[in-house]
């Protein structure tokens, strides 16, 4: 589903990305982890179509399109789905507005028939219920005066309204109670009941007391340095990042 | 060739020659002289922009009104489907036909003439700039007054719209209007001014308009600048008096040049003013607003918020003047400009200019001038809008502070209707 051949990247003139190989297939849940500054977020940007990069080498394909040429919003249309890690704020576009505007533009891209504004209402009202988005932050602005929590809740909110084929969780645990946590595993089983995928990407094991990931990959300095199993980040979590990396170029 | 100076004192003293002023009132025919007498000795017409504009265009004081062919049918075309007053000028002069007025409201034309009817001297170019070349030229060849006056106690909440149809069968004419509008003490309007040009001759509007707020009085006005033919050059003076409330909203839309001189004069305690404007700037355009807001009284306040937006090769120019005099304490001024930047080729210049006298006065401006912003653009870009749409969405929103306050239904409607249908066709 998601190719990442051999991708390297600069952000101006510092070298971020340093030939990431990464394969995702469908209904799999992928867990990255690494010390800040290892370039995930960048990974997690290149994939959804920022265009603050310099890709130098390397190529990603999602359904046999190479998307690296397409923009962010021809990505959505193939299903790719980021829930950012610092979710940006709309001042002024009420969240269910936002929301509504985006599934219509996602059904007209994909030549589906366009759902009923009623439709789509019933369904919001029932993915806040399910997810306990509190119902008046879908009159306010998006993301405006949210807490950090509510910023987080909502990312899954939408993720569960558009049901990517490919999400992309970029420390959208950061900073969750338990409560919360419960919902990003709530989010993420919906969208691999019906096969779809998700990549995680965290600093915390305790997210795999509720969802158990076919592969964990350890990012360092921009480069893939080991990949596993769940117990791949219960050994990160014991040794640390540093054991990793000095093993590996030992 | 003569200079545009010479030009004309020329053009006045031919028309004085043929006796076209000889009717008129000596308080009128007076300040015609005066203002010829300020055009001879001055320098006012050696200033650049001045000499820029005018040297190729001709004064029109023509008094053939025959524009028979001008059918309802093809006036009703630019009329605003809302409900209320409608008063028409045709080439300048009023047009009772396609009138449709209360009989309250005053309205008169051609007043000149009108020896006995004293009391627009009350209020006749009290409010001008007298060094100002626009104004200036105005008085001088002005050729039909209008004066509307509003009674006292007179409330209504469905709107007055003036609008102002040009037809020259030549190009290069510079038309002057002018406005002389009383709104009487407690007294509630709407008013709504539109300028239209007919066909697609190029002409200059130079418009004057006094309005008088009087005590107690609440007037919301609207300046509708979407005629992308014409330029206008829009002289406006607000007086009000204490307690009086006056929202002014200056749309400008469309039109090959377009400036804006608004002036608000506060006299008297309690008054309240706020300008509200949005400008949408492309192709060439050049659409300059200068603000003055003259505080004398203490327990005042005024609002000042623009939202611009320059594409294309467009520029602009905002001055934003808040005289806040000695007296005037207790008194709140607030102005903001926002505007954002489509391409690298339109410019815009914001000069806000502050002058406090007063010692307990809160007062402050700010201006922020960018392209939109970026991490909002992909943030919503990320969730399947395109490109074209998500700007739409921020321009909308960015548009929407300036938009909501407007009480009338109908005419909210047709401004967002009209910047859906200028901002759809923007280059972005
Ligand atoms: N726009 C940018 N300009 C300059 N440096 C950047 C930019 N974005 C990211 N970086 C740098 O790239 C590295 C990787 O950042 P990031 O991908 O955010 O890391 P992570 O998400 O793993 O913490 C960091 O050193 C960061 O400072
Ligand atoms: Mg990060």
């Amino acid at each position: 589903m998601l190719i990442i051949n051999d991708l390297h990247v600069l952000v101006g003139e510092k070298y971020i990305l340093q030939g990431i190989n990464l394969i995702i297939n469908p209904g799999e849940i992928h867990i990255i982890m690494g010390p800040n500054g290892s370039g995930k977020s960048t990974l997690a940007y290149i994939i959804a179509g920022k265009n603050d990069y310099k890709i130098i080498k390397g190529s990603i394909s999602f359904e046999g399109h190479n998307i690296l040429k397409m923009s962010p919003e021809e990505r959505a249309y193939l299903g790719i789905f980021l829930s950012f890690q610092y979710p940006v704020e709309i001042p002024g576009v009420s969240l269910y507005n936002f929301i509504k505007t985006a599934i219509n533009a996602l059904y007209k891209a994909r030549n589906l028939n366009q759902i009923s504004t009623s439709e789509i209402l019933k369904k919001i009202h029932k993915t806040a219920n399910d997810l306990g988005l509190d119902k008046d932050l879908l009159k306010r602005s998006v993301n405006e005066g949210f807490s950090g929590g509510e910023k987080k809740r909502n990312e899954i909110f939408q993720m569960t309204m558009l049901e990517p084929k490919l999400a992309i969780l970029d420390e959208t645990d950061s900073g969750l109670d338990i409560d919360a946590i419960n919902i990003i595993y709530k989010g993420v089983n919906n969208l691999i009941k019906k096969n779809n995928s998700v990549l995680i990407i965290t600093h915390y094991q305790r997210l795999l007391e509720y969802i158990t990931p076919n592969y964990v990959h350890i990012l360092y300095k921009g480069k893939i340095i080991k990949s596993g199993n769940k117990n791949l980040a219960l050994e990160i979590e014991k040794k640390g990042f540093n054991w990793f990396f000095k093993n590996k170029i030992q | 060739m003569k200079n545009f100076k010479e030009k004309i004192i020329y053009t006045f003293l031919m028309y004085k020659k043929k006796n076209i002023f000889n009717s008129e009132d000596e308080y009128i025919k007076n300040m015609r002289n005066e203002s010829i007498n300020m055009i001879n000795k001055n320098h006012l017409l050696n200033e650049e922009e001045c000499k820029d504009l005018f040297e190729k265009y001709k004064l029109s004081f023509n008094k053939n009104h025959n524009k028979s062919f001008i059918t309802y049918k093809i006036l009703k075309n630019y009329l605003l489907k809302i409900n209320g007053f409608r008063i028409v000028f045709i080439n300048g002069v009023y047009n009772k036909k396609y009138s449709y007025i209360n009989e309250y409201i005053d309205i008169l034309s051609n007043y000149f003439y009108l020896n006995k009817n004293n009391n627009f001297k009350k209020f006749y170019n009290k409010l001008i700039n007298k060094n100002n070349i626009y104004n200036i030229l105005n008085t001088a060849f002005i050729q039909e007054g209008i004066y509307i006056n509003i009674p006292n106690n007179f409330i209504i909440n469905e709107p007055i719209h003036i609008i102002y149809f040009s037809y020259y069968e030549h190009n290069n004419i510079i038309f002057n209007t002018r406005n002389l509008i009383v709104v009487g003490e407690n007294s509630n309007v709407n008013i709504i001014e539109q300028y239209q040009s007919l066909n697609d001759n190029s002409i200059i509007n130079n418009s004057l308009t006094e309005v008088y707020a009087l005590s107690n009085s609440n007037i919301e006005y609207f300046k509708i600048q979407n005629d992308i033919n014409s330029s206008l050059i829009d002289n406006t003076f607000f007086l009000q008096k204490k307690n009086s409330k006056c929202s002014i909203y200056t749309f400008s839309f469309k039109g090959k040049l377009i400036k804006n001189n608004l002036n608000i004069s506060q006299d008297g305690q309690g008054i309240t003013s706020y300008l509200r404007g949005i400008t949408i700037g492309k192709f060439k355009e050049s659409i300059s607003h200068n603000t003055l807001i003259n505080h004398k009284y203490p327990l005042c306040e005024s609002y000042e918020l623009y939202n611009n937006i320059f594409a294309d090769e467009s520029n602009g120019i905002f001055n934003g003047k808040i005289l806040i005099h000695k007296d005037a304490q207790k008194v709140n001024a607030f102005q903001e400009i926002n505007n954002i930047i489509l391409s690298d080729k339109a410019r815009i210049k914001a000069i806000p200019k502050l002058e406090i006298f007063a010692n307990d006065v809160k007062c402050s401006h700010g201006c922020t001038i960018g392209p939109l912003n970026k991490s909002i653009l992909f943030y919503i870009r990320s969730r399947g809008l395109s490109e074209k749409k998500a700007k739409l969405l921020l321009i909308n929103t960015f548009f929407e502070e300036n938009i909501k306050y407007i009480k009338l239904y109908d005419l909210k409607n047709f401004i967002l209707y009209l910047i859906n249908e200028i901002i759809n066709s923007i280059n972005y």
